[in-house]
């Protein structure tokens, strides 16, 4: 966050009369002369002196790694602002060259009267990270097994030409793909093969790369017959065994879990409480249940580093996905059917889509809550 | 295409058979069919109206004479505290130009853009409407007391504005589609060598609902009754011979705090445009040439982008605003570039090869990635926001209605746009609608001239 400190809406709103203080980052110096201001709200400048070095800065407390505010890329000959909300304390900048440099100023102290509320974050130990993006890799791991003995198992009802079995056993292959929301980056190509919408496509449903469980969705349910749809359901079916084949060796950063956790029930809320993605199975609200079910995969792969780095976010996180997935589970039917989403009355839309904004309004803190102290490398 | 309707089958009357109504037009039936003409009103000295002749394009002779002393000029005549639309210069300000007068004026507060389908039959129906259209938008540019078709007839204008309309206080940029270049009037062999359809590109979402047209109609102006003043007056006037297609209002918001406006992203959008005040920098991106591709008559015309991008507001809200900044390639607070010490600072990526400044993937480094070789797909934009209502699911429906100008389509939108694909921002924004039209040039001094008229 581009030197703003870390509180949703807890941080008082800016007056006029804040105050702003200047400080400045050399070659040879970082905030040299500082002087600390009374506890509360400060707007710091900070201008990059050097010659052609690129800097992190951050305002950090007495223990050196909590930190307060931070401009995370400052260029030489330019600067930024620093907006950071104070208790009293002991306080340093901290500047770190992009080349690795890193120096220090002289510790300040914060003196004034004590603030409620939390205005700063504990950045996550690399290696915690990359232990919980190996945890999702596992999970993932052995939900796609499910997923290829699903496609298996639709793949044969439609080559068989049993029309109403395939269109049984879409709803589960389906719903086992949607609960990898978190991977898709690393799925590459892959995902459009398998799970592409025909929204960006020219020619829509017309179009020849239209494919995979939505292709197989606007067949089933829009009057094609199994055989016409026996190449479908065959590539999909083979596109997820590639896929198995392939994702040992498909590397995801440990930073994308973290949005992940937020990003996809963005998705779900654009393309599934619009309607736009269905093709006439009706499932959208199944579809949202299994990304809400994603989204507590991956936040549950992060648990240990979110119960150090934010122990007051994650049981209000968890409370929330969990009531969020039992919301959309209750228009769950008998049959493999779900509730469809046009007929939901006006209050229940309202309320789905209400609560899924306001749990997104949440996620979206975690990101910021998973900036590893060094840089992590990718896992595979 | 709309079939007529049977009303008018009956009469036999294609929309452009008769005089315009003018005070010796009788009541009754004369008085149902006058409402599928196109209404030429003129502007002018109360009861002097339009004589019937040819009957269509009625110049009068002397614009607004009751508008406050400035009758019959240029100048600039404001009536009442009425705001004039900001022009590039006082030379420019001529309705009858060498180039469309809004093309290079300052976006103005308040738009409307919207898409017309040419229901005329004929190529003489044709040049009728563009005549019509361009006597229309003079008057209302010129502005004055509104025609008076005596006592039985329905006013003329429709009064939003007050009994007389305001002088230069409205503004137009008039496009063309391909569309209009197939069998209805002979004109395939007219098209643009390099005017094409809007195709999608990858990561739109386009609905053809807001697509294409075979007019692109735009209305400038600084209050949002004014625009809807000149758009109601068209569409009466030109009833019958075009029918609306799509439309999409924009907005331009103030410099906040100064500095370029910024977009529904919170961005300043627009800093880096071509200097409109450089005629050679218009003459090499943005006017057609002579000599070039496209036939002498379009010289000094331009191509008209047109796409409506929805913004995924919520999401991006919930995105950290140093994310933000490296997808678009500007500090969010200032504008300034992420190398850069103000708004205007130039980039300088040659010294950031590895993007460790400015990503290589930031926006405004793909979209002008300043290099000798990208100079010339340099465009002209005219971005202005636009804010509809709600999504199903109550999410904003928000986001910016573009608009750029170039001289070649394929060389400069095209081509930028080519380096934008699955750039990181299109998480965040979705185009829905648009199309490509060519802006023909001005009148060039002609005061019984007409847009489009090379074309006929």
């Amino acid at each position: 966050m581009g030197g703003t400190a870390l509180a949703n809406g807890r941080v008082p709103q800016a007056q006029a009369g804040t105050p702003t203080a200047l400080i400045t980052v050399s070659s040879t110096a970082c905030a040299p002369g500082w002087q600390a201001p009374h506890s509360g709200r400060t707007v710091f400048t900070v201008d990059n002196v050097s010659a052609g070095i690129i800097y992190e800065v951050e305002l950090v407390g007495a223990n050196q790694t909590t930190v307060y505010g931070e401009i995370e890329m400052l260029a030489p000959g330019t600067e930024d602002t620093m907006d950071v909300v104070l208790p009293p304390g002991r306080y340093s900048f901290s500047c770190n060259a992009f080349s690795g440099a890193l120096l220090r100023s002289q510790v300040e102290q914060v003196t004034g009267p004590p603030l409620s509320g939390t205005y700063s974050y504990t950045p996550v130990d690399a290696h915690q990270l990359q232990l919980a993006a190996s945890t999702y890799r596992a999970n993932v791991t052995q939900w796609l097994q499910r997923l290829g003995s699903a496609t298996d198992a639709l793949e044969s009802a439609v080559k068989s030409g049993q029309l109403a079995d395939a269109r049984q056993l879409w709803l589960p292959a389906h719903l086992d793909y949607e609960r990898l929301g978190g991977a898709y980056d690393a799925f590459g190509s892959f995902d459009a093969e398998i799970n592409g919408t025909a929204l960006s496509l020219q020619g829509g449903v017309t179009s020849p790369y239209f494919t995979g469980f939505f292709a197989l969705e606007y067949g089933l349910w829009g009057g094609q017959t199994t055989s016409e749809l026996s190449p479908t359901a065959v590539a999909l079916d083979q596109a997820v065994h590639s896929l198995i084949a392939q994702f040992p060796h498909l590397s995801m950063a440990p930073t994308d879990l973290g949005l992940s956790t937020y990003e996809i029930l963005e998705n779900t809320l654009r393309y599934e409480m619009t309607g736009e993605t269905d093709e006439g199975s009706n499932t959208d609200l199944a579809t949202a249940w299994a990304n809400v079910e994603g989204t507590q995969m991956a936040l549950t792969a992060l648990e240990p580093v979110l119960k150090q780095s934010g122990p007051g976010v994650l049981p209000r996180l968890q409370q929330g996905v969990a009531a969020m997935a039992a919301a959309f589970k209750a228009y769950e039917e008998p049959n493999s059917t779900w509730e469809p989403l046009q007929s939901l009355t006006t209050s229940q839309h309202e309320s789905l889509d209400g609560q899924l904004g306001s749990l997104l309004e949440e996620l979206s803190e975690v990101p910021e809550l998973l900036q590893p102290l060094q840089p992590a490398t990718a896992t595979s | 295409m709309s079939a007529p309707s049977e009303e008018t089958q009956q009469q036999g009357g294609c929309p452009f058979s008769m005089a315009a109504g003018g005070p010796n037009a009788q009541p009754s039936t004369q008085q149902l069919s006058r409402r599928r003409l196109l209404k030429l009103g003129a502007v002018g000295s109360g009861l002097a109206a339009a004589t019937a002749g040819s009957g269509l394009v009625q110049m009068p002779q002397a614009f607004g004479s009751p508008v406050s002393g400035q009758s019959g000029t240029d100048g600039p005549a404001f009536a009442d505290g009425a705001s004039e639309v900001t022009m590039q210069s006082a030379q420019q300000a001529s309705f009858e130009g060498e180039h469309q007068l809004a093309v290079l004026s300052e976006p103005t507060p308040y738009t409307a853009m919207v898409a017309f389908d040419v229901i005329a039959e004929t190529r003489a129906e044709l040049r009728d409407l563009l005549r019509a259209l361009t006597s229309r938008m003079r008057l209302l540019y010129k502005g004055g007391l509104p025609q008076n078709d005596g006592p039985a007839a329905p006013a003329d204008d429709n009064g939003i504005l007050g009994p007389s309309v305001p002088s230069r206080s409205v503004a137009f940029i008039f496009g063309i589609g391909a569309s209009l270049f197939d069998e209805r009037f002979g004109l395939p062999s007219s098209k643009p060598a390099t005017l094409i359809t809007m195709e999608s590109f990858p990561n739109d979402n386009l609905d053809t609902a807001l697509c294409q047209g075979d007019f692109s109609f735009q209305i400038c102006a600084n209050d949002a009754d004014t625009v809807l003043h000149a758009l109601r007056d068209i569409t009466k006037h030109t009833r019958g011979a075009m029918q609306p297609r799509w439309q999409m209002d924009g907005f331009k918001s103030p410099p906040r705090p100064a500095g370029t406006p910024r977009n529904l992203m919170g961005f300043m959008d627009g800093i880096a445009n071509p200097d409109t005040s450089q005629a050679s920098a218009m003459q090499q991106l943005v006017w057609v040439p002579q000599g070039g591709p496209e036939s002498a008559w379009m010289a000094g015309g331009t191509f008209q982008v047109v796409r409506i991008i929805r913004m995924f507001a919520e999401f991006w809200d919930r995105a950290a605003t140093y994310d933000q900044e490296n997808i678009i390639g500007r500090r969010k607070a200032t504008g300034d570039p992420l190398d850069g010490s103000n708004e205007f600072s130039i980039p300088d990526y040659q010294s950031d090869p590895q993007g460790l400044i400015t990503p290589l993937t930031a926006h405004i480094r793909l979209a002008n990635p300043r290099t000798t070789a990208s100079a010339p797909s340099r465009i002209l934009r005219r971005g202005y926001n636009f804010a509809r209502g709600l999504d199903v699911n109550g999410e904003l429906d928000q986001g910016l209605l573009f608009t750029c100008y170039q001289q070649n389509l394929l060389n400069q939108f095209i081509t930028v746009q080519g380096r934008l694909i699955n750039e990181p921002l299109v998480d965040f924004i979705s185009p829905i609608g648009g199309g490509y039209f060519f802006c023909p040039p001005g009148l060039g001094g002609d005061s019984s001239a007409y847009f489009g008229r090379g074309l006929l």
